[in-house]
């Protein structure tokens, strides 16, 4: 997997390379040419103080010691001359018994010449004329301590660019940190989203990202608009069938019909499907709206509510209860959880002696929900059977049957499990189990 | 004496005419004469030799002799603690012959 800030470092370091190492030997041959130039008008001064150190004696022509130079006289002392006149090779005496060649051309030779022990020689070449004779004279000097001083800032350089770019790559490294934190910001905020505790990002501090914030929110209004219109549109349609349904089973009642009966059991039966489907259909468009950002179910907000609604439609001095951590919230759509809820607690009431109670834990592993009552319950051979899809128990009883064929669609788009056992209360005790992960 | 010979035979006949038993100091163009055609060894490599006894230290003067038919090198060092001691080699053989603080 590919990293910004591996790439960010990569591509730092190569430049920083490139450019560093570019200046620095650029600079150090420049500084070298100019150091060369320099010496060489030094070289210059040599070679014309040695051509006025040439006199004619009553011997001949010869070099004045006085005024010559005395390192010109101190073996390998690093100063060295060659004077070519008339054909007369004279040697300094400091050159001792180095050879030089004598370069060809004039001026600062280009190449540095090996010298006495190990030295490396700037040398300098000029043609003259002195009492009448042809003069050629040669100067060198040791460039060697130039040479060192070079390697020397070679190598400081050398660690102090190190350090540079060691120094500039943490300052990279936290300066890309710095800069992904807000990703890393959006990405919390994505997951609360998900786990329902949020509805919305929030707008981050970095411009960069506010373009992608604002398009992520402006995708979860759509979505959701776009699923309330189509959840709208299904309760519509459930709503605009459901007169002509009822009118289609009045008529159905009608003595017409008794002379056909097997006819009106047909239609009946189709009538029936038609009715199971749709109301099927209406809790699947209902349960679309898991996706739904912000969904959550507020135990406390909603569960009272709840169960004043369903205090007043059985109106028979039932004692409804329930129990929850305060603060609980369930990370399931509301309108889910409503319509589970009240199909179960609608069943318990119908069965119950005088009792009901609901119970929501947060466990370690899942959130539980338990509705119990103190009716009669269901024997342990027939739960099996009331689990099965589209069974109904009580098929005399319209909607009943339903009611727990919606719970297990609910149950199962949740990834929950549903469990029917014996209830302390005496009666039956539905038990739903709601994986955290899973939510 | 000239530093500087224009004339290696005409010096070397003065000398053998004048002192032939007197030791008798060589130019530089002699030098060079005797270590190219081998009859001493190069200055230069007399010297590693003498370094390597003082690291460090710094030629400051050298004397090729002719002692009794023999090539002799007195050379001056300066040592790497600053003093200047005076060493005198065999210039054939590299043999050192003496090492002594100058006086």
């Amino acid at each position: 997997m590919g990293s910004i800030q591996r790439r960010i470092g990569l591509a730092l370091l190569i430049s920083l390379l490139l450019a560093g190492g570019l200046l620095a030997q650029g600079s150090l041959w420049l500084f070298d040419r100019g150091l060369r130039n320099y010496l060489q008008s030094d070289l210059r001064d040599e070679a014309e103080s040695l051509l006025r150190a040439i006199v004619r004696k009553q011997s001949g022509v010869q070099l004045e010691a006085q005024t010559v130079d005395p390192s010109f006289h101190r073996p390998y002392s690093g100063r060295y001359f060659l004077i070519d006149i008339d054909g007369q090779l004279w040697r300094s005496r400091s050159l001792w018994d180095h050879e030089l060649g004598m370069p060809s051309s004039s001026g600062l030779q280009e190449q540095l010449q090996g010298g006495p022990q190990g030295q490396h020689l700037l040398v300098y070449c000029a043609p003259f004329k002195r009492q009448g004779l042809p003069v050629r004279i040669c100067v060198a000097q040791d460039y060697n301590p130039v040479l060192q001083a070079f390697t020397r800032m070679q190598q400081f350089a050398l660690g102090f660019g190190a350090g540079l770019l060691l120094l500039l790559l943490l300052a990279q490294r936290w300066a890309v940190r710095s800069a992904l934190r807000p990703l890393e910001q959006v990405r919390q905020q994505l997951q609360q989203l998900e786990q329902g505790r949020r509805s919305a990002l929030e707008l981050v501090t970095v411009s960069e990202l506010q373009p992608l914030v604002e398009q992520i929110n402006q995708l979860l209004r759509h979505t959701e608009s776009t699923l309330q219109r189509s959840r709208h549109a299904l309760g519509n349609l459930g709503h605009a069938l459901k007169t002509p349904l009822a009118v289609l089973f009045t008529l159905l009642q009608r003595d017409e019909f008794r002379a056909h009966e097997a006819l009106r059991q047909s239609l009946h039966e189709q009538l029936l499907q038609v009715r199971k489907r749709l109301e099927r259909e209406l809790g699947r468009a209902r349960l679309a709206g898991e996706v739904l950002p912000g969904a959550h179910f507020n135990c406390a907000e909603e569960v009272p509510a709840l169960l004043d609604t369903l205090r007043m439609i059985h109106s028979r001095g039932l004692q409804l209860e329930w129990q929850g951590e305060t603060g609980l919230r369930l990370p399931v759509d509301r309108e889910d959880t409503l319509e589970l809820l009240g199909n179960l607690l609608d069943n318990a009431c119908k069965w119950a002696a005088a009792r009901v109670q609901l119970t929501i834990q947060a466990q370690q592993q899942a959130y539980v929900l338990q509705v119990e009552d103190d009716g009669p319950g269901i024997e342990a051979s027939e739960r099996e059977q009331v689990l099965q899809r589209g069974s109904r128990l009580d098929e005399e009883v319209a909607g009943h049957g339903l009611g727990l064929a919606i719970v297990r669609d609910i149950v199962d788009s949740w990834g929950a499990r549903l469990t029917l056992t014996q209830s302390p209360l005496g009666g039956l005790c539905v038990r739903i189990e709601l994986p955290r992960k899973a939510a | 004496m000239s530093m500087f010979s224009r004339g290696l035979g005409l010096l070397l006949l003065c000398s053998l005419i004048s002192a032939p038993a007197l030791s008798r100091d060589l130019d530089q163009d002699e030098a060079l004469e005797l270590a190219r055609t081998g009859q001493i060894q190069p200055l230069d490599a007399l010297l590693q030799q003498a370094l390597g006894v003082y690291p460090g230290a710094t030629l400051l003067e050298a004397e090729l002799e002719l002692e009794h038919g023999r090539y002799c090198y007195e050379v001056e060092l300066l040592t790497a603690t600053g003093s200047v001691r005076e060493l005198e080699l065999d210039a054939q053989s590299g043999q050192l012959l003496k090492d002594e603080e100058d006086n």
